[in-house]
């Protein structure tokens, strides 16, 4: 089972969209998905239109209020373990209840969890208590980067929390950066990539996801792009991406 | 005309490092004596200067010190030889008052 980390601080850089199509395009090659929403704004939940009133989320699920199965909400090859805003409250639960050992309660309470090949989780924007639970569950980031220049100021504070983790006693890797909304008509944006290559080598996934009206579409109708516009661009590139990551090993 | 760079070069280069110590291919550098003290280590002694220490060894590298106690022992010397003077003034005075008178 592959567990895989989507994390940055920043907002807005294509996390979620990440997870929902990477999850898709694996899961349309046969392969079994879990999608684990860890943000309270719960927008990996909402994009794919999980219902989730009355029913258990990942909060009770963290608390163990709730069997993980208890929570799962199943489409063909793809699972989605939904959020809800109550996890906002259940972090800081967990915080008082559990300080020293906080980061471990994603992996405490998905442990011994069978039937899946992947396991992707979606973080918050911001690098608390709920990415670093993310963060150690899986050990494997996969970084979406804007390709302009404030979001490069961004990947320098990962990279550093990516340290500090490590240095902490938990092994954790990089899988990899993935330039996201890239516009081929900026300099800008060519450049970043570039640059991004020249510098992080082999830690860029040569995969592109390139801007895209139907990306920011799909949610609306509740959706992945790869359903939503099967032959667009944006299904195109997350089907890349997930070779990628099936060639990653 | 050349290619404009929109990103300076430090910033990739910050990058690169970052990227070094995320993996764990790099080791930071840690500067010799700020390593925190072990566990059942003596404290090390502090080298604090007693206040006002500082002045102090200025004036005995400028050689004010010996000056200071020369003008002391000059200032000394002056007060008394003021209170000989008028110690003797006083004498005088009563004498200058007092006339001799003649014997017949």
């Amino acid at each position: 089972m592959r567990k895989i980390t989507v994390i940055n601080q920043k907002g807005g850089t294509g996390k979620t969209t990440t997870a929902v199509n990477l999850g898709a395009a694996l899961s349309e090659i046969g392969r079994e998905v879990l999608l684990v929403d860890l943000d309270p704004q719960a927008g990996l939940t909402e994009s794919l239109g999980v219902e989730t009133s009355g029913r258990p989320t990942v909060a009770e699920v963290l608390t163990r209020e709730a069997e993980p199965r208890e929570a799962f909400h199943a489409f063909p090859h793809l699972t989605v373990l939904p959020s809800s805003p109550v996890l906002a409250e259940t972090e800081k639960r967990i915080l008082r209840e559990r300080p020293s050992d906080y980061p471990l309660a994603l992996k405490d309470a998905l442990a011994g969890m069978r039937g899946f090949d992947f396991v992707i989780v979606d973080c918050p924007p911001s690098l608390g208590a709920l990415s670093l639970m993310g963060m150690v569950y899986s050990g494997s980031l996969l970084i979406p980067l804007q390709t302009q220049y404030m979001a490069l100021n961004g990947l320098e504070k990962i990279l550093g929390m990516v340290k500090t983790i490590r240095e902490a006693g938990f092994p954790i890797e990089i899988l990899g950066i993935l330039p996201c909304m890239y516009d081929v008509r900026t300099s800008l944006s060519r450049q970043v990539e570039e640059h991004l290559r020249e510098t992080l080598r082999d830690k860029v996934f040569r995969t592109v996801i390139r801007q895209s009206v139907c990306l920011a579409e799909a949610p609306a109708r509740s959706k992945d792009v790869l359903s939503y516009q099967p032959g667009g661009r944006g299904a195109e590139d997350y089907r890349a991406l997930a070779q990628e990551v099936l060639r990653h090993g | 005309m050349g290619k404009k760079t929109l990103v300076p070069e430090e910033k990739w280069e910050g990058l690169r490092h970052a990227m070094e110590e995320a993996a764990g291919t790099r080791k930071t550098s840690k500067t010799p004596g700020l390593l925190p003290a072990a566990e059942g280590e003596a404290p090390r002694p502090e080298r604090r200067k007693k206040p006002g220490a500082m002045e102090e060894s200025k004036k005995e590298r400028n050689g004010e010190k010996e000056k200071e106690k020369k003008k002391k022992k000059k200032e000394k010397k002056k007060e008394k030889e003021k209170k000989k003077k008028k110690g003797k003034k006083g004498k005088g005075k009563k004498g200058k008052g007092k006339k001799k008178k003649g014997k017949g």
